[in-house]
C-alpha cells in the first residue's frame, strides 16, 4: 500500500474528490482508499514530523500495513531562474534549515528526481532568505524534508513531486493557494495518475544475499555475521553466482563436522577469505609449515592479518629438560623466514 | 553541461580572475552569489553520484594554511614535500577515489586568492634554504589540468615555480586536457605526472577520466616537448594476472617514450580509509573492489594483507627495473 502525503487539504481536494476515501478516526487528516492512505500533514518541519510519525506508527504497529512507498506531492516556490512555474518537478534531493542561514546536516535522497528542494523554518519572504536558499536547492517548501526523515526511520521509499506556484523571496505571495487551490490539484492529480500508469515504482537497490542459506548449525556472533554476509556479497560479485553457489565451493562436510559449533563458524569464514583470495591461504599455508616442527607444548603465534611482523612464543616452563628444550628451539628458530613470509617472500605467495 | 550552477562569494565577485573564469563558462550556467563557501560546502550532505548528473562549480577564497606539509611516503625520499589547496574535488568518477569520503559534498570549489597561494609557497621555500630541492604537489585534492582551460593556472604556477629555481611542482593528472602545457616552455622543475593503470583496471574502475590511450599519447606528447614527466602506477590491483599487465602497460610506454627519461615512478595498492569504505559500499555496491579481501590494518586503513601488498609492490618494482628504470627513481607510496 501506498502512502500520499500533503501539507494543506486544499492541495489535496482533487484527490479527496476523486477517490472514496474514509476517515481514519484514530487520526485527524488521515484517509483510506481502496489502494492508499492519504494524509495531511499540516505546514511546517516540526508539525508535519509529528503528524507523520503518528500515522506511520498507527499504520504499521497497530494495523499492521506494509507500506511500500511514500508519495509526498504539493506546491513549493521556486528559488532559482531556471525554474518553470506551473511545472511539477521530481525532487532529488531534500534539506532542510534549521534556523537562518543554517543547514540541518542531514540529507535524504529519492530513487529519482532532477532537482533539489530544501524546507524552509519560515515561509520565504525576502530575497535575502531566498539567496541564501538557492545556494543548496532549486526549490523550497516546510515539510518534505521531515516527511522524508520519518519514511526514512520506517524504511519507507520515499518520493517527492512538487509543483511551483511561485518564486520565493519579496514578490512571494506567500504560496497562497486559496484563490487556485483547485487548479493546482487538479494538476497534481493528474500527475499522479500518469505516474500510476507508469508504474514508476522506487528501484530496489539493495540485492540482499541473505537468502535461503541455512546456518542454524553455527555459532555465529553478530560481527561474524556480518562478516559472513560482506564475505559471501564479494563472492557472489565475484564470480556472477549465486550464495548458493558460493557455498558449495567450500568444504562445506569438513567444516560441518568440525566441533564446537565455533571452530565451524571460524572455519566458514577463513575458507570464504580464501575463495576470494587464495593468496591468503597460501600465506597461511607456508607460515604453518615453517613452524611445523614446533614442539607440541609450545605455541607460536602471529598476527592473523599479517600487519605485524612480531612472532610471539607461549608456553609454560615445567622442568630443566624443557628449559633445554626452549634453548634449542630457539637457536634454530626460524624467525627470519617467518618474517620474511610476512614482507612478501615471492615463495610463499 | 559540465556545471549546472556556479556560486560566488560576494566579495570577490568583482575580482579579475573571478570574471574571467565566469566568462569562460557557457551562458546558460546558472549565476548565485553566497555569502562564503564554508557556509554552504558541506554544510549539508550532499550525495557524492550527484556529480552524474550536474555540479555546481564555487569559487571563493580559502583562508589559512593553504599550503601543508605532505604525509609521509608521499613523494621521492629525502626532499620535504608540501602540497597546496588550490581547489577542492573532482569532475572525474575513479570507484577507489578518496574524495568521495573526504568531503561531504561533490561539488568543485577553486580558490581565486592564487596570491596567497603563491607567498605561501615562497615562504615556504624561503624556510627550506638549506635544503637541495623542496617539493609542491598540486593535486591532493583535485585533478591539476582538469579545469586549466576554466582556471588557467598552468600558466600562473608556471611563472611562481620559473623563480623558484630549487623547488619542484608536481602537478597531477588524469587528464587529457594539455593545451595550456603545450604552449608553456618546459621547465625542468615543473613535472606532469600521470596516474596510470592496466587498461582493463581503468577501463572498469575510472569514469569520465582520459583513457589509457589517452593517457599515454599525453604522456608522449609532453616529453617529446621536453616536459618533465612523472608516473603513478597508483592504485595497484590484484587479480592473478596482473603482472602481466603491468609488463604491457611498460611495454605500451616504452614504445611511445623513453622510459629513462621518467623523473620517477610511485607505486602505491589500493587501500582506503574507513570513510572511504562505506562511502565506496554504498555508492558502488556491485564493485568487483568489494572482492578484493582487505584486511584492517594498524591505521584503520582497508588494503591488503601486508605479505600481498609488499609482494605486488616489488613485482612491479621489479617489472619497472627490468626496463632499465633507476632504482632511485621507483618509491613506494604510503607505504613504510
Amino acid at each position: 500500500m501506498k502512502l500520499l502525503s500533503f501539507a494543506h487539504k486544499n492541495e489535496a481536494s482533487s484527490f479527496l474528490e476523486a477517490f472514496n476515501y474514509t476517515p481514519l478516526a484514530e487520526l485527524k487528516g488521515l484517509f483510506k482508499s481502496h489502494d492508499h492512505f492519504l494524509l495531511i500533514t499540516g505546514e511546517g518541519q516540526i508539525p508535519a514530523l509529528g503528524q507523520i510519525n503518528k500515522a506511520l506508527s498507527l499504520l504499521i504497529y497497530k494495523y499492521q500495513i506494509q507500506l511500500t512507498e511514500h508519495i509526498n506531492m504539493g506546491i513549493c516556490g521556486g528559488l532559482r531562474e531556471s525554474i518553470e512555474l506551473g511545472k511539477i518537478y521530481r525532487v532529488r534531493s531534500l534539506y532542510a534549515e534549521k534556523s537562518f542561514n543554517h543547514m540541518q546536516f542531514q540529507s535524504y535522497h529519492t530513487n529519482q528526481g532532477d532537482v533539489d528542494l530544501v524546507s524552509s523554518y519560515e515561509r520565504v519572504k525576502s530575497d535575502k532568505h531566498k539567496d541564501m536558499l538557492s545556494a543548496f536547492a532549486h526549490l523550497v517548501d516546510r515539510e518534505a524534508w521531515s516527511l522524508a526523515r520519518a519514511s526514512q526511520e520506517f524504511k519507507i521509499d520515499f518520493n517527492c513531486y512538487k509543483m511551483v506556484s511561485d518564486f520565493a523571496g519579496n514578490d512571494t505571495n506567500c504560496f497562497n493557494i486559496q484563490e487556485q487551490a483547485h487548479k493546482f490539484s487538479d494538476k497534481l492529480y493528474d500527475f499522479y495518475k500518469q505516474l500510476e500508469d507508469q508504474n514508476i515504482s522506487a528501484d530496489t537497490i539493495v540485492k540482499s544475499t541473505e537468502s535461503a542459506l541455512d546456518f542454524s548449525n553455527f555459532h555465529i556472533t553478530a560481527s561474524q555475521k556480518n562478516k559472513l554476509d560482506k564475505l559471501l556479497q564479494s563472492a557472489c560479485i565475484a564470480f556472477s553466482k549465486t550464495p548458493e553457489w558460493v557455498l558449495a565451493q567450500l568444504p562445506m562436510n569438513e567444516i560441518e563436522n568440525l566441533k564446537p559449533a565455533k571452530k565451524r563458524t571460524s572455519a566458514l569464514l577463513f575458507e570464504l577469505e580464501c575463495l576470494l583470495n587464495p593468496v591468503k591461504k597460501n600465506i597461511v599455508q607456508s607460515m604453518n609449515e615453517v613452524i611445523k616442527n614446533t614442539p607440541k607444548n609450545f605455541h607460536v603465534n602471529y598476527d592473523p592479518e599479517f600487519e605485524n611482523t612480531e612472532i610471539n612464543i607461549k608456553l609454560s616452563l615445567h622442568s630443566e629438560k624443557q628449559k633445554q628444550e626452549l634453548a634449542n628451539y630457539l637457536k634454530d628458530f626460524p624467525l627470519n623466514k617467518l618474517q620474511s613470509i610476512i614482507n612478501g617472500d615471492e615463495n610463499a605467495i | 553541461m559540465l556545471f549546472s550552477s556556479v556560486l560566488v562569494e560576494k566579495n570577490i565577485a568583482d575580482e579579475k580572475l573571478v570574471k574571467d573564469i565566469l566568462s569562460r563558462l557557457p551562458d546558460s550556467t546558472e549565476k548565485i552569489e553566497i555569502e562564503s563557501f564554508e557556509k554552504v560546502f558541506g554544510a549539508v550532505k550532499k550525495p557524492y553520484l550527484q556529480k552524474r548528473e550536474n555540479l555546481n562549480l564555487i569559487l571563493a577564497h580559502k583562508k589559512g594554511k593553504l599550503v601543508k606539509q605532505a604525509p609521509d611516503a608521499y613523494g621521492l625520499e629525502g626532499s620535504p614535500h608540501y602540497y597546496f589547496v588550490h581547489a577542492y574535488n573532482c569532475i572525474y568518477e575513479c570507484e577507489y577515489c578518496y574524495l568521495q569520503g573526504y568531503f561531504n559534498s561533490p561539488d568543485i570549489v577553486i580558490f581565486t586568492n592564487r596570491d596567497e597561494i603563491q607567498n605561501q609557497i615562497i615562504e615556504t621555500y624561503n624556510n627550506h634554504k638549506n635544503e637541495n630541492e623542496i617539493w609542491f604537489h598540486a593535486g591532493e585534492f583535485s585533478d591539476s589540468l582538469a579545469l586549466s582551460h576554466i582556471t588557467q593556472e598552468c600558466e600562473f604556477y608556471w611563472q611562481v615555480f620559473s623563480k623558484l629555481p630549487k623547488a619542484k611542482l608536481e602537478l597531477r593528472t588524469k587528464s587529457a586536457n594539455i593545451k595550456a602545457l603545450k604552449k608553456l616552455k618546459p621547465q625542468s622543475n615543473v613535472i606532469v605526472s600521470y596516474s596510470l593503470s592496466p587498461e582493463f583496471q581503468l577501463k572498469s574502475y575510472d569514469r569520465k577520466t582520459a583513457t589509457y590511450k589517452q593517457r599515454i599519447k599525453c604522456i608522449k606528447e609532453l616529453s617529446d616537448l621536453g616536459h618533465p614527466v612523472g608516473l603513478h602506477l597508483d592504485p595497484i590491483i590484484y587479480t592473478p594476472d596482473f603482472k602481466q599487465h603491468y609488463e604491457q602497460l611498460f611495454e605500451d610506454l616504452k614504445v611511445n617514450i623513453n622510459l629513462q627519461k621518467l623523473c620517477y615512478i610511485s607505486l602505491g595498492v589500493v587501500r582506503f580509509s574507513k570513510d572511504v569504505y562505506a562511502q565506496l559500499e554504498k555508492n558502488y555496491p556491485t564493485s568487483n573492489l568489494h572482492q578484493q579481501n582487505f584486511t584492517t590494518g594498524f591505521d584503520q586503513k582497508k588494503r591488503y594483507s601486508r605479505p600481498l601488498r609488499l609482494w605486488m609492490l616489488n613485482q612491479v618494482k621489479n617489472i619497472c627495473l627490468s626496463y632499465d628504470i633507476d632504482p632511485q627513481k621507483v618509491y613506494l607510496c604510503m607505504e613504510e
